[in-house]
């Protein structure tokens, strides 16, 4: 097995948590190639010119927009003299997010795992890689650019015929034997996620006895969602031209072999469409540990920790519409990372904030206390510009550098974009202009934004929290001072 | 085999999901050279037309304090790699202090009165880049990758790296701590026949160990080994970049210019030894089947590639009408920038005749398979693959520029003017061209591992030692391409 496909593995078991920003994306349709508007992808043209080596993005140009046959759209990203061949398909599965389970989800991924994997041992060089992004799983394959039909071949064989219902007993015996007792953190992640987007926890987070109560049915109505190609994208960096007799043939074949199911229309054009969820309708007003308006914890009982210790996810969605304001959230987040475990998923306009506190048995309150006093001291705090460029070149110059290792894939660049993009026209420049605007922040631009946003008991409400590993001890010392519930 | 000491993870960027844990010689490579010393036609045009550079070509320059600098241009993303090779390996550690080399390198990154202690893995961290350190038995490497906008820093800490050193004694101890905790490196033979076929009892040891001795040296003795081992003018500077080579190269010269002129010294070539006799060499070690024999391969990126093609072709060669049912080789290339090798072990041959009869006769048909065309097709098929197989693994700038630092320099070291060199020809890549064939190529360019009399028979200490084949010595010694 390669580095690569290892590592794939080892996500792969943590995808039994997936983070989904799900929502009733219901399937208005356009039809295909004869009606699909073209995308014209801005290219910076209302300002100077931007330098890809000055703002750390890949020098692409805009790509090939196409939609297949299925209802797959298809974004071609052409370099030429590229020798290697990378293809990407994004799959939501936030779009049916209170019909479809983890359990669900981890066993279909195992189930084109185990197909696919299969098929890419017999080509040179070729790698396997399954990840999770905010509301879709990707599946990447990499290998040769000389192998791109093959390649092409063996994506398409599996999308069409890994839902076999025997293929998806395998995997799912093969997820439940691997399957472990629940980390804290993890729960405690799903809860949070659940709470903020009204999903069901079931949706992000796949218990022993979900795996076990999936049914045959209940498996293949989840195949034929994850892998409806019209709701689907497949990224392709590749330096063939799409219009090469031999690709195009791949390409038509990917398109017909991988069905989509019986229904009308052929997905909605635009790709930022398909793959994000509209943010929940009700907004959550509270704060943490405040007099009035303050916000209740969800407890998962359990057993604490190694350490004895339990686990507070807290957090918040953020809605970040314009790319100022996605600029603003990533920076405000790297810089609280630097002495708080502070994630930030970014979904086009809307975005998810999450800080994980370790709390002691002792008095965990005063933990917690201590944590929000730390966030709104930093919230508070003007931080110098030498400080915020700093965490601006380390956020961006890994993204380049792990895109370099991990073999000049710029699919997984292009797929961040898609996050990082308003809408389609966006995509081309997103990456670039998030760069350059985080390179251009004001320190006062940071405080009064990180005021706002990242203060958990002023600026503005719509904080949770969500505790895990709580045994009676944490729950009675919690309840002591907050309102907890189950 | 270089191991890489000190990777270094990326910073903690690519967590996605909550709740997850977030996110380390001139080895006069002739066949570079006109018969006459002269440069060949398509270089002596290239130079003619310099400084225009084209897409496949590098800079390969000497600069007047005597450091080698090759400049590639790589612009698929805004990344640099930066490797500083230095001509020292474990091969070079004194008898009386083993592991010398590997603890100086470590050393390296303790800092001088320019940088800070841990400054230049700091330099490349703090851009979200990479950090690393590999030290071989030929060479020792150190490697970085970097967003572009840090590449001025990240040259600038290679370009104070080797400039007097720290020589404090706490920061020494310190380095003989991440020395001792370093992993060992696993050879596909043992230790002993790989300094029996390099002839250089050296290479026993593995470079790793952290004696008394080393903890017992003073600042004195601390200072003038690094002295002595880690100069520039032995050391090799590449850059792989989004810019042209000529602008990378600009970049590289301001930052040396402070430096004295010196004369490059002479890298001594990484030349197998010569066969002396009749019959291979052979060397005893315990739990060896006496079906194994071992050839030191050229320490040159051209030879390492046809090495490769030779052992896919034995992999792949037919049975011989004269042997028995079940006669094969199994042919393992175990690589290395300075000191490689190729292990060949044989299965189905005459007990009392031992392996060498076999060897020699598949070996022999393989330099004259212009006669076997069914052979030729598959020496033809070996080049090619290794040709795409190298050119794809070359294809990211860290990989690239680790694997040019083993490129021989094929200059005047007292020449300093600016040299292009296509990428393929540095990289010593087999060429596409049929003239002259894959086969005439191999034999030319790796003439040595032809020749059974040139490698070493492991036998265990019991086995007598089987007639050999050859009856005469080799009337002239293989005439490797190495030659200095």
């Amino acid at each position: 097995m390669t580095r690569r496909s290892e590592l794939g593995s080892r996500r792969r078991a943590r995808l039994l948590v997936a983070m989904s920003l799900a929502g009733a994306l219901t399937g208005g349709c356009r039809c295909k190639q004869d009606t699909l508007p073209p995308v014209v992808f801005e290219q910076g043209s209302d300002r100077a010119p931007i330098d890809p080596n000055s703002v750390l993005a890949p020098p692409w140009e805009p790509p090939l927009v196409a939609q297949l046959d299925n209802g797959a759209m298809l974004h071609w990203l052409r370099e030429p003299q590229n020798l290697a061949f990378h293809a990407r398909v994004l799959l939501p599965i936030s779009i049916s997010a209170d019909k479809l389970s983890a359990a669900a989800t981890a066993t279909v991924i195992e189930a084109i795992e185990l197909r696919l994997a299969g098929r890419l041992r017999r080509i040179q060089d070729a790698e396997l890689d399954i990840r999770s992004r905010p509301g879709r799983i990707e599946l990447a394959i990499h290998g040769r650019d000389s192998d791109a039909e093959l390649l092409l071949e063996a994506l398409a064989e599996a999308l069409a015929e890994a839902g076999d219902a025997k293929l998806l007993a395998v995997a799912q015996g093969k997820v439940l034997a691997r399957h472990r007792a629940a980390e804290a953190s993890s729960l405690a992640a799903a809860g949070l996620v659940s709470v903020l987007l009204e999903h069901p926890v079931a949706h992000d987070y796949a218990s022993k006895q979900d795996l076990v109560d999936l049914s045959k049915n209940r498996l293949e109505r989840a195949w034929t969602m994850i892998t409806d190609p019209r709701d689907a994208l497949v990224i392709v960096h590749s330096g063939h031209d799409p219009s090469d007799p031999a690709i195009s043939d791949a390409v038509t074949r990917l398109g017909s072999r991988w069905k989509a199911p019986l229904g009308f229309g052929s997905g909605k054009p635009a790709v930022t469409e398909r793959l994000r969820e509209s943010p929940p309708k009700k907004a959550q007003t509270t704060y943490l540990l405040t007099e009035t308006r303050a916000a209740p914890m969800r407890i998962f009982m359990g057993k604490t920790e190694r350490s004895g210790q339990a686990v507070v996810m807290l957090g918040r969605l953020i809605p970040t519409p314009t790319p100022e304001q996605r600029t603003l959230a990533r920076i405000s987040q790297r810089i609280m990372q630097e002495s708080l475990d502070a994630r930030l998923l970014v979904a086009g306009p809307i975005s998810l904030l999450a800080v994980r506190v370790r709390i002691s048995s002792t008095d965990p309150v005063t933990d917690l206390e201590q944590i929000i006093a730390r966030m709104q001291a930093f919230s508070a705090e003007t931080h110098p510009g030498a400080r915020i460029d700093q965490a601006a070149q380390l956020w961006l110059g890994a993204r380049v550098v792990e895109a370099s290792l991990a073999g000049e894939d710029w699919t997984a660049l292009w797929s961040e974009s898609i996050d990082l993009a308003g809408d389609d026209r966006e995509i081309f420049v997103a990456l670039a202009r998030d760069a350059q605007a985080m390179l251009e922040l004001e320190p006062e631009q940071v405080r009064a934004y990180m005021a706002k946003w990242f203060d958990p008991q002023a600026g503005e409400p719509g904080w949770v929290w969500v505790g895990a590993g709580i045994d009676d001890n944490f729950k009675a010392k919690l309840e002591a001072r907050i309102r907890l519930y189950q | 085999m270089l191991a890489r000491i000190l990777a270094y993870a990326l910073s903690p960027m690519i967590s996605a999901l909550l709740g997850l844990s977030p996110p380390g010689t001139p080895v006069a490579d002739e066949p570079e050279l006109a018969p006459d010393g002269e440069l060949d036609p398509l270089e002596a045009a290239a130079e003619a037309t310099a400084p225009v550079v084209l897409a496949e070509q590098v800079i390969d320059v000497i600069l007047p304090c005597g450091v080698r600098v090759i400049t590639a241009k790589d612009a698929s993303l805004p990344v640099a790699a930066v490797v500083l090779a230095i001509e020292v390996g474990t091969r070079d550690d004194p008898d009386k202090l083993p592991g010398l080399i590997h603890a100086l390198a470590y050393h390296l990154q303790q800092g001088n009165r320019e940088l800070a202690p841990g400054e230049g893995i700091a330099t490349a961290h703090d851009s979200g880049g990479l950090a690393a350190m590999a030290v071989g038995v030929g060479q020792v490497r150190f490697e970085s990758l970097v967003p572009v906008s840090a590449l001025d820093a990240q040259l600038r800490v290679e370009a104070l790296r080797l400039r007097a050193p720290s020589t404090g004694r706490e920061l020494w101890l310190k380095s003989l701590s991440y020395a001792r905790n370093d992993d060992g490196i696993k050879l596909v033979i043992p230790r002993e026949a790989m300094a029996a076929a390099w002839n250089e009892p050296s290479l026993e040891h593995d470079g790793r160990g952290v004696g008394q001795a080393l903890g017992d040296m003073v600042e004195q003795s601390l200072g003038a080994q690094l002295a002595r081992v880690f100069d520039y003018r032995h050391a090799t500077l590449v850059v792989v970049g989004p810019d042209d080579p000529q602008a990378l190269l600009e970049r590289v010269e301001v930052l040396f210019a402070g430096l004295p002129p010196k004369p490059r010294k002479t890298i001594a070539p990484a030349t197998p030894p010569k066969p002396a006799g009749a019959a291979p060499r052979v060397l005893r070690l315990p739990r060896q089947a006496g079906d194994t024999m071992v050839w030191a391969v050229p320490g040159s990126p051209q030879a390492r590639a046809w090495a490769q093609v030779l052992c896919g072709t034995l992999n792949r060669q037919k049975r011989g009408a004269e042997e028995l049912a079940k006669a094969r080789l199994r042919c393992t290339y175990a690589d290395d920038p300075r000191r490689p090798l190729l292990v060949v072990r044989a299965i189905g041959f005459e007990p009392e005749q031992g392996p060498e009869p076999m060897i020699a006769a598949r070996l022999a048909r393989i330099a004259a398979a212009e006669a076997e065309p069914e052979l030729a097709a598959i020496i033809e098929d070996q080049r090619a693959r290794i040709e795409s197989d190298l050119a794809f693994s070359l294809r990211a700038p860290l990989e690239l520029a680790s694997y040019l630092a083993s490129a021989a320099e094929r200059r005047d070291p007292a020449d300093t003017r600016l040299a292009l060199r296509p990428r393929a020809q540095v990289l010593g890549l087999p060429q596409l061209a049929t003239e002259p064939s894959a086969t005439a190529q191999l034999g030319a360019v790796i003439p040595g591992l032809l020749d059974t009399r040139a490698g070493v028979l492991l036998l265990n200490p019991e086995q007598p030692a089987p007639t050999p084949v050859h009856e005469q010595p080799a009337a002239q010694p293989p005439a490797q391409v190495e030659t200095p």
